[in-house]
C-alpha cells in the first residue's frame, strides 16, 4: 500500500468530518490499517445512500481537484477505488454523476 | 456407474486386498476429472459408459449390467425422467438417501446443495471450492437474475450425476476403524465433494462461456496432484498390484494421462470463453455476481464484480480479470491498472475472514474463493 494514499485518504476526511464515522468503521473492519479502494467504495457507497447531503459536493470537489493535480497513482486510486462503482445509465444513483467535477466526469466516462 | 454392485466391490478390495479406502477414494476422484474431460471434450457418452462399466467391473466381481436399462431409460423417458431414474438406480444402494437427495441426484443440481451436503460432512474449513468467478454455487445474483436451466441434462449434468453416485460408493466404503487412516480418508472425501462441485459448476460455467474455468481447472488438477495416497495406488499400479493395475488401466485411455485431462478441461473453456469474447457479447453473457448474506462482504463482492456489467468490459469483466488481462499484455483496462487495487481487496478479505469466523460457512467460502482467485490472478496464474 501506497503511504501517500493513506494520507490522501486521512485528508480527504478532514476536508469532510462527515466520513470520519465510516472511516472509524473501515479502521475497525481492517486492524486499523486503511484500505484506500476500499473506502473510496465506501465513500461512493455513502453518497448514493445520503444524495441530499451536502458534503457530497465536498467530497466530490476534493476528489476531483485531487485528480486533476495528482500523479499517475492518485489518478488510478479514484479512477479505481471509486470512478468504477459509479452507477450506470438506467442504474438506480445514476444521477450522481452530474454532481462530479469536470475531472471526474470526463475519466468515468473511460472506466465505467 | 454402472451397477450396485460398485460399492460392494471397494469395500471388498479393500478388505481383500488390504489397499486403503482413501487410495479408492482417491482413484475416484482423479476417474471423476477424466470423465469430466471426455464429457466436456464431447467425445460422447458412449465412451463415458465404457469407462464406467469398466471401472464397475474392476471394482466388482458382481453384475454392471444394468447399462440397457439406463440406455432405455435414457431413450425413452424425459430429461427428469431420466435424471430420476438415474438418481433410483443409486437409491437402490443407498437406501439411507433422502427422497430430497434423490431430487439433488437426478436432473439440473443445484450446486449449492451439494456444498450444504459437502458442508455437513466435515468439509475442510476454507475450502476453496465456491467458484464464487461464475457466482452459481454463490446464489443468485443481487439482481435477481436466474442461471439459465437447458432444457435437456448435458453431458456435465449426467457427469455430475454419476460423480454423486461416485461419492455415496465412496462414502459407503470409508471405515474408520484405523484412526491412522481417517485424516487421509477425510481428506480425500472432501476433495471428492470438491470434485463433485467442480464438475457441478462446470455445468454452468460452460453456459457462460466462462474463461475462469480455467483456473478452477487447474486448481483441482493440483489439488489431485497433492493426493499422496493416489501416488502410492499409481505406484501400486505401476508396480504390479493387480487391483490397482486394473483399474489404472480402465483410465488410461489413450490420449488421457492422469491428472492431465482437468487442466485440458480448464483449457477447453477457456477457449470457449475466448471464443464467446470474439464473436461478441450477448445481453445476457454476463458472469453473475456471488451473493452473500454478510453486506459488508457483499460491497466487496460487488465492487470487484462491477465491471461484469460494463458493455465495454475486458474478459469477464471482474477485477481479477482485468489483473490477468493487464500482467499478460502488459497494458491496461480502461487505461487503468488493477495491480494495486487487487492487492488492497485481498488485503479487505483477508480481513473480513480474520474478522468474521462466524460468518455463514457460504459466505467464507466466497470470501476465500476470491481472496485466493484474487491472489492467483496478481501472482500470474
Amino acid at each position: 500500500m501506497r503511504a501517500g494514499d493513506v494520507q490522501f485518504i486521512n485528508d480527504l476526511v478532514e476536508e469532510a468530518p462527515t466520513l470520519r464515522p465510516l472511516l472509524q468503521e473501515h479502521l475497525e473492519d481492517n486492524y486499523d490499517e486503511i484500505l484506500p479502494h476500499l473506502f473510496l467504495a465506501d465513500v461512493l457507497r455513502w453518497a448514493l445512500a445520503n444524495p441530499g447531503d451536502d458534503a457530497i459536493t465536498t467530497v466530490f470537489g476534493y476528489l476531483d481537484q485531487a485528480f486533476r493535480s495528482g500523479d499517475d497513482e492518485r489518478q488510478e486510486l479514484i479512477a479505481t477505488g471509486f470512478l468504477e462503482n459509479l452507477p450506470r445509465r438506467g442504474e438506480v444513483g445514476w444521477e450522481v454523476r452530474s454532481r462530479l467535477g469536470p475531472a471526474l466526469q470526463a475519466e468515468a466516462e473511460n472506466v465505467s | 456407474m454402472g451397477s450396485a454392485g460398485c460399492g460392494e466391490g471397494l469395500r471388498r478390495l479393500d478388505d481383500e486386498r488390504g489397499q486403503t479406502a482413501a487410495e479408492y477414494l482417491g482413484l475416484i476422484l482423479v476417474l471423476a476429472a477424466l470423465l469430466a474431460a471426455i464429457a466436456t471434450a464431447d467425445i460422447g457418452a458412449q465412451i463415458r459408459a465404457g469407462v464406467e462399466e469398466q471401472v464397475c467391473r474392476t471394482l466388482s466381481p458382481g453384475p454392471c449390467g444394468d447399462r440397457g436399462e439406463r440406455q432405455r431409460a435414457d431413450r425413452d423417458g424425459s430429461a427428469a425422467d431420466r435424471a430420476r431414474s438415474r438418481a433410483r438406480r443409486r437409491l437402490g444402494r443407498q437406501p439411507q438417501l433422502s427422497e430430497a437427495a434423490l431430487d439433488r441426484g437426478g436432473g439440473s443440481v443445484p450446486a449449492g446443495v451439494t456444498l450444504r451436503a459437502a458442508t455437513a460432512t466435515g468439509r475442510r474449513p476454507g475450502a476453496t471450492t465456491c467458484f464464487a468467478s461464475v457466482g452459481a454455487e454463490c446464489g443468485p445474483s443481487p439482481g435477481g437474475a436466474a442461471l439459465p436451466v437447458p432444457d435437456e441434462p448435458s453431458d456435465l449434468e449426467r457427469l455430475g450425476e454419476d460423480v454423486l453416485g461416485f461419492l455415496a460408493d465412496a462414502r459407503s466404503a470409508l471405515t474408520y476403524d484405523d484412526p491412522t487412516r481417517e485424516v487421509q480418508a477425510q481428506r480425500n472425501l472432501e476433495l471428492l465433494d470438491d470434485g463433485l462441485a467442480f464438475l457441478e459448476e462446470l455445468n454452468r460455467q460452460t453456459a457462460y462461456s466462462n474463461p475462469l474455468a480455467a483456473g478452477e481447472g487447474s486448481n483441482l488438477g493440483n489439488e489431485l496432484l497433492g493426493i499422496s495416497d493416489l501416488r502410492r495406488a499409481i505406484k501400486a499400479a505401476q508396480e504390479g498390484d493387480d487391483a490397482a493395475a486394473a483399474l489404472y488401466s480402465a483410465m488410461a485411455f489413450p490420449g488421457f494421462k492422469l491428472l492431465k485431462p482437468t487442466k485440458e478441461l480448464g483449457e477447453e473453456l477457456a477457449k470457449r470463453g475466448t471464443g464467446a469474447t470474439k464473436g461478441g457479447r450477448a445481453a445476457d453473457d454476463v458472469l453473475p455476481t456471488p451473493s452473500v448474506s454478510h453486506p459488508k462482504l457483499q460491497n466487496i463482492v460487488n465492487d470487484l464484480y462491477r465491471g461484469t456489467t460494463n458493455p465495454q468490459r475486458v474478459g469477464n469483466g471482474t477485477t481479477m480479470d482485468a489483473i490477468r488481462h493487464e500482467l499478460a499484455t502488459g497494458g491496461a483496462v480502461h487505461g487503468r491498472r488493477h495491480l494495486e487495487k487487487g492487492q488492497i481487496y485481498a488485503n479487505g478479505l483477508r480481513n473480513f475472514l480474520r474478522r468474521n469466523p462466524n460468518a455463514s460457512a457460504h459466505d467464507r467460502r466466497v470470501a476465500q474463493s476470491l481472496y485466493d482467485e484474487l491472489q492467483g490472478a496478481i501472482g500470474g496464474r
